[in-house]
C-alpha cells in the first residue's frame, strides 16, 4: 500500500493528538504528520505555503469543537483558499459529536469525505488509507 | 204645485204656448249676438213657459218625471258626498284625481237632473244648457283620465292577492324575527356582534352584542361615538389603516386588537370588516363583526409564553446534554484510544491486572455513552415512516438469530393478521431484534422454548404486534414499569444491559405508539407493541 505523504491533524485535545501520533507511527501510513491545536494555526500554515504544494497536506483529520477557529470555520476559510490550491486534499472530520445536525452538515460539504466518530481506531486509519489508494 | 197657467193675450184658447217666440228675430241674429244673448240672459226665463205648460202634462206624468229626477239628483248628490268623505279619511287610496273627477261628474249629472225638475216651474233653459255643457266637459275629461290610468289600474293587485302577499310576508317576518332572535342570542352567547357603516349616509348600525362588548347601554346613541378611539394605540393605527385600505381598495380585514370598554376594562377583540358594493360596483357599506376573544387570547398568550419558556428550557437542556455528552465522550474516547496503545506485555502481572480493570471501565464508559447517544438521537430526530411488511422485516431479523435459535432449540411461530404498517424500517428492525433476543436470552431452560409473533388489530382498531414467549417471565408486581427504564436488569445475566427495552419504548413512543407487557414469573412474557394506526 502506498503511504500518504503529509497528514495534518487539527485538534485541540492534547491527549488525542498524543494518541494519534502513536497510532500513526504504529500504522506507518504517512511520511509526515503535522499537528495543529486549532483551525486558525492550520489556516495560517495554508496561507503561508500556498505556493509550496509539497508543504501542503494530502490528508486532514479535522476536529469540530476547537477554540479560536473551529472545524466548520476552518472549512469555510479552506473553501475560500481552495481555488489557489493545486493539490488534491482529502478531509475527514473526526469528532465526538452525537448531534445529527453535524452529520447532515458534514454531508452537505463536498470537500469532506466523511465524519468519523471518536475514538478513531487503527481500523479507521486503515480504511482511510485504502480509500486513498483507490483514488 | 203646478203653477197656474200664464194667460196669453194672443191666444184665445188660453191653452199652451210652447211654440217659437219672436222666431224671426232669433233666426236673423248672428252667432256672436246669439252667444252674447245666451250669456247675458243666462237666468232669463221669459222666452219659455215652465215645462208644465210645454206640452200636455198630466199631473201623474209630470210628478213622476219631477220626483224621479229629484230622486236621481238626491242619489247623485249623496254618492259624491260619501266618496269625498272616504277620500278625506283615506288619503292612501290610489288615483285621488280620478275619484275627484268622478265626484264632479256624478255631482254634475245630479244637477242636470235637478235642473230638469226645476224647469217645470223655472224655465231657465240657458242655465240648463250651460250645466249640461259643464257636465259633458267633465265627463269627457273623466273618460280621458280613466283611459290614461287604466294600465296602472290593471297593475294594481286585487285584495285577495294583497292578502296572500300579506300572509306570505307575515310568515317571512315571523321566520325573520325568530332567526334574528336566534342570531342575537347566539351572538350574545358567543360574544360575536355585527356592525355596519353606510359609506354614503355615514349611518351606523350595531347589533346588541357590539354594545355589550363596548359595555354601552343599548339606548346609547352611537351616531357621534367613535369606536376607533377605544382601540389601544399600537392597534389603533393598524385598524385605521385597514379601514382606509378597505374604503380605497375594497380589501377585507381580520385582526386581533385590544380595546378599552366604557367601563375602563381592557379586553382582546377580533375585528373583521368587509366592503359591500351596490349593483354598479360602487362601495356602499362596510360590514363587520366584533368578537370578544379576551378569554381565549389571554389563555393563548399565557400558553405561548409558557411554551416559549419551555422551548427555551428544552433548548438549554439540549445544549447541556450535547456539551456534556461531547465532553464526556471526548474523554472516554481518549481513554479507549490510549488504552489501546498500551503494550500490555511490558506490564508486570500486578499492573497488567489493574490495567485490564481500567480497560473494562473505559470500554464500559464508552458503551454507556454510545447507548445514551442512541436514545438522544431517537428523541431528537424522529425517523420518517414508510409502509413496511411485518413478514419481511421479521424474516430479516430471524435470519440474524438463525444460529442462536437453532442452538437453543427455540421455535418461532408467526401469525400475520395485519400484514403492513407505516413505521420507520430501522425502528421495527431494532424493536424486533430486542424482543427476540430477550426471548432467547430469558428462555426457560426446562421447557421447549417457543416464541409466537402475531400482528392484529385491537378493539380500538390499532395495529398491534405481539411477542409471546414461554420463558422465565418477569415479576411485574416487583418491577412494574421499571422494566422499560434505562439500565434496568431483572435477571442474573452478564449480557443484560438494560438498554434494549428502554430503546424499544423510546422508538415506539417517538412514533406515537406504546408498549405494554404482561408477564408471570415462570410462565413467560407477552410484549405488545401498539402502533399509532
Amino acid at each position: 500500500m502506498n503511504r500518504i505523504n503529509t497528514t495534518w491533524v487539527i485538534d485541540d485535545d492534547e491527549i488525542y493528538r498524543f494518541a494519534i501520533k502513536l497510532i500513526m507511527k504504529r500504522a506507518d501510513i504517512t511520511e509526515k504528520t503535522l499537528f495543529f491545536h486549532n483551525g486558525k494555526t492550520a489556516i495560517d500554515c495554508f496561507t503561508e505555503n500556498l505556493q509550496n504544494p509539497d508543504e501542503l497536506p494530502d490528508l486532514i483529520l479535522l476536529d469540530l469543537n476547537m477554540p479560536v477557529l473551529d472545524g466548520w470555520q476552518f472549512l469555510d476559510a479552506y473553501e475560500k483558499l481552495k481555488p489557489q490550491i493545486s493539490k488534491n486534499i482529502t478531509i475527514y472530520l473526526v469528532s465526538s459529536t452525537i448531534d445529527e445536525q453535524d452529520y447532515n452538515r458534514a454531508k452537505a460539504i463536498s470537500c469532506v469525505t466523511e465524519l468519523i466518530v471518536k475514538p478513531l481506531t487503527v481500523k479507521d486509519i486503515q480504511r482511510i488509507l485504502s480509500a486513498f489508494n483507490l483514488d | 204645485m203646478k203653477p197656474s197657467p200664464v194667460s196669453d193675450p194672443d191666444s184665445e184658447l188660453g191653452t199652451l204656448i210652447c211654440g217659437r217666440n219672436g222666431v224671426a228675430s232669433n233666426q236673423e241674429a248672428s252667432f256672436g249676438e246669439q252667444f252674447s244673448e245666451f250669456f247675458s240672459g243666462i237666468l232669463h226665463t221669459e222666452d219659455w213657459p215652465p215645462r208644465w205648460y210645454c206640452g200636455n202634462w198630466s199631473d201623474f206624468h209630470g210628478w213622476l218625471y219631477i220626483l224621479s229626477d229629484l230622486g236621481i239628483w238626491a242619489a247623485y248628490f249623496a254618492i259624491p258626498l260619501l266618496m269625498l268623505n272616504v277620500l278625506y279619511k283615506r288619503k292612501d287610496i290610489p288615483f285621488h284625481g280620478i275619484y275627484l273627477l268622478f265626484v264632479a261628474f256624478i255631482l254634475l249629472c245630479g244637477i242636470t237632473h235637478l235642473m230638469d225638475a226645476v224647469i217645470f216651474w223655472w224655465p231657465a233653459y240657458r242655465l240648463s244648457a250651460l250645466i249640461r255643457l259643464v257636465t259633458a266637459v267633465v265627463s269627457v275629461f273623466t273618460i280621458y283620465a280613466l283611459y290614461k290610468i287604466l294600465p296602472s289600474v290593471f297593475s294594481l293587485r286585487s285584495v285577495s292577492e294583497l292578502e296572500a302577499e300579506i300572509r306570505k310576508r307575515h310568515i317571512v317576518e315571523e321566520k325573520l324575527a325568530a332567526s334574528e332572535f336566534l342570531l342575537s342570542e347566539a351572538g350574545k352567547i358567543s360574544r360575536v356582534g355585527g356592525w355596519e357603516i353606510d359609506l354614503i349616509t355615514r349611518a351606523k348600525t350595531w347589533s346588541q352584542t357590539v354594545y355589550d362588548i363596548f359595555e354601552l347601554p343599548y339606548e346609547y346613541s352611537i351616531d357621534h361615538y367613535n369606536p376607533i378611539k377605544q382601540v389601544q394605540p399600537p392597534y389603533r393605527d393598524t385598524l385605521k389603516k385597514a379601514i382606509r385600505a378597505a374604503i380605497l381598495t375594497g380589501l377585507d380585514w381580520d385582526m386581533e386588537l385590544t380595546i378599552v370598554t366604557a367601563e375602563g376594562k381592557t379586553i382582546w377583540v377580533r375585528s373583521t370588516g368587509k366592503v359591500l358594493y351596490d349593483p354598479n360596483g360602487k362601495k356602499v357599506k362596510i360590514l363587520g363583526t366584533l368578537m370578544d376573544i379576551d378569554r381565549y387570547k389571554t389563555n393563548e398568550i399565557a400558553l405561548s409564553q409558557s411554551l416559549e419558556l419551555t422551548t427555551q428550557h428544552i433548548q438549554q437542556l439540549k445544549n447541556f446534554t450535547h456539551i456534556l455528552s461531547h465532553n464526556i465522550r471526548n474523554h472516554a474516547s481518549n481513554m479507549v484510544l490510549i488504552s489501546s496503545l498500551v503494550e500490555t506485555e511490558a506490564l508486570d502481572e500486578y499492573n497488567a491486572a489493574l490495567f485490564f480493570k481500567m480497560k473494562n471501565v473505559s470500554d464500559g464508559l464508552n458503551a454507556t455513552l454510545e447507548d445514551l447517544s442512541q436514545a438522544i438521537k431517537i428523541k431528537e430526530n424522529p425517523v420518517r415512516s414508510e409502509v413496511i411488511s411485518f413478514r419481511e422485516i421479521t424474516e430479516k431479523v430471524l435470519d440474524i438469530f438463525e444460529s442462536d435459535l437453532k442452538v437453543n432449540n427455540v421455535k418461532v411461530e408467526q401469525i400475520y393478521e395485519t400484514e403492513r404498517i407505516s413505521f420507520p424500517h430501522i425502528y421495527l428492525e431494532s424493536i424486533l431484534t430486542n424482543l427476540i433476543s430477550n426471548a432467547i436470552k430469558y428462555r426457560n431452560p426446562d421447557k421447549n422454548a417457543t416464541i409466537v409473533l402475531r400482528t392484529y388489530r385491537n378493539e380500538q382498531l390499532k395495529t398491534v404486534m405481539e411477542c409471546r414467549d414461554n420463558g422465565l417471565g418477569i415479576d411485574l408486581e416487583l418491577h412494574g414499569n421499571k422494566i422499560f427504564g434505562l439500565y434496568k436488569t431483572f435477571h442474573e445475566r452478564k449480557d443484560a444491559h438494560g438498554v434494549g427495552l428502554f430503546l424499544t419504548k423510546t422508538q415506539i413512543e417517538s412514533q406515537g405508539g406504546q408498549i405494554q407487557v404482561e408477564s408471570q414469573p415462570g410462565k413467560g412474557s407477552v410484549f405488545k407493541i401498539i402502533f399509532n394506526e
